[in-house]
């Protein structure tokens, strides 16, 4: 709401003309409640001039149009011609090296580590290496996922186990996890196929998004012996 | 000190200034005036000024930025004498850093590790946040790129922009400009191009 479309001085003239006909102090109480509510269109009104003589400020109103008529890859260029980004390096510092030896003497040793073997006696897991996927990686994965999901789904279901499982188990945790950000944003959906006895998914052609709608979380484990399992089932 | 004596002391300086200006020491990049005071001594800025100078043919610029202000060229910023007082932040208070002069061509993006999507969606999220008066509700901004990008592209794209200092987000939700929109975006002309764009495609 505009703060200047508020008469405040006649509000005022209104409050000071009352002020001696009140005798009980609940009026006066509620008088100056009024006056205090004035003094709060005061401040919005000095907010809003202080806001606009800013060197910053522009119509928001023609900025939010243009921003919904223009095209993405436009405004990018736009904005390049404005961004001077920041030129840095990372490199070790003493504190890093610090921080590595600390957590290499940590690390327990390799008897240890094969006492806690014996006795844990946990499957054999995933060798983990190279480097950390970029973010574009990343994005490029789950819309190569989503078109291979499309493409075997062949407009209907697909189960999620044949889906997911791959030659190796590092391959099939990899394709669980990304599989659980197209459930999660709406590029799939995972339901139960009562017939087949199995969990499904099904591939949309659009991402779906109802913010009203009663969302259930699904754990499905992804352990060593059960992808063995599906490996062999599978063959 | 000799004229020869003078200049290699100021040839070390700006030797060591490059080490602080150019790695990254801290979770930011950049030197804050006090560090480069204690490292180069109380005329650390005119030191910068001669690395301004050598940065030039390079594309590379040298810029002092006080917390929430514009960036200013360091080549701009007056020499004040030590307890000089006044009413103007002593230069000890900024940080510096060393930007690109010019701009990146978009055909270049990918060398620095950007996608136009992404970069589109940083202007969006900058100027929506410019014209709610600094700050907007992320749902509005998640929603407002939502209309060009794939829903996961928003949220990871968002999550990224704060992680490097872009934005930031309150406990409520709320976006807002962060440290290093305030170091590498000139937002004034930001928006002047914006607002001239319309008008020269309707005109």
């Amino acid at each position: 709401m505009d703060p200047f479309s508020i008469p405040v001085e006649k509000l005022i003239e209104v409050v000071k003309a009352l002020f001696p006909l009140w005798e009980m102090p609940e009026d006066l109480s509620l008088d100056a409640e009024a006056l205090e509510a004035i003094s709060g269109v005061i401040k919005a009104q000095s907010e809003w001039v202080k806001e606009r003589s800013t060197k910053l400020y522009r119509d928001p109103f023609l900025i939010e149009e243009k921003l919904g008529q223009i095209e993405a890859g436009e405004l990018a260029e736009l904005f390049l011609r404005t961004w001077h980004p920041i030129v840095e390096l990372e490199q070790l510092t003493p504190l890093s090296l610090e921080m590595a030896l600390k957590y290499w003497f940590e690390l327990p040793s390799k008897e240890e580590a094969v006492e806690e073997e014996l006795v844990e006696k946990p499957g054999p897991m995933p060798e983990i290496g190279g480097p950390e996927p970029t973010f574009e990686e990343i994005q490029d994965a789950l819309e190569a996922l989503w078109k291979e999901l499309r493409a075997r789904a062949k407009g209907g279901s697909i189960g999620y186990w044949e889906f997911v499982v791959a030659d190796t188990y590092s391959e099939t945790l990899e394709r669980a996890y990304l599989t659980s950000f197209l459930i999660t944003y709406g590029y799939a959906s995972l339901g139960f196929d009562p017939f087949r006895e199995e969990l499904v998914l099904r591939p949309r052609r659009r991402p779906r998004r109802r913010p009203k709608e009663k969302t259930t979380s699904v754990v499905i484990p992804v352990d060593y012996e059960g992808w063995l399992r599906h490996v062999q089932e599978g063959r | 000190m000799s004229k020869r004596g003078g200049r290699a002391s100021y040839a070390r300086k700006v030797k060591k200034a490059v080490h602080l200006l150019f790695f990254r020491r801290h979770y930011r990049p950049g030197a804050k005036g006090s560090e480069l005071k204690k490292a180069l001594g109380p005329d650390y800025l005119r030191v910068l000024k001669v690395l301004d100078q050598l940065l030039r043919p390079l594309d590379l610029q040298v810029k002092q930025v006080f917390e929430g202000a514009e960036p200013i060229p360091v080549l701009a910023v007056p020499e004040t004498p030590e307890g000089s007082g006044g009413e103007s932040k002593s230069p000890d208070e900024a940080t510096y850093y060393v930007v690109l002069r010019g701009t990146f061509e978009p055909t270049e993006l990918k060398y620095c590790g950007w996608r136009i999507d992404d970069m589109a969606a940083l202007a969006l999220s900058i100027a929506l946040i410019l014209a709610r008066g600094g700050k907007a509700p992320r749902k509005d901004v998640e929603e407002f790129l939502s209309r060009k990008l794939p829903s996961w592209r928003v949220k990871m794209g968002l999550d990224r922009f704060i992680r490097m200092g872009y934005l930031g987000e309150d406990e409520a939700g709320v976006l807002y400009l962060n440290w290093r929109t305030m170091a590498e975006v000139d937002l004034r002309a930001f928006l002047d191009l914006l607002l001239r764009y319309e008008v020269a495609q309707s005109g």
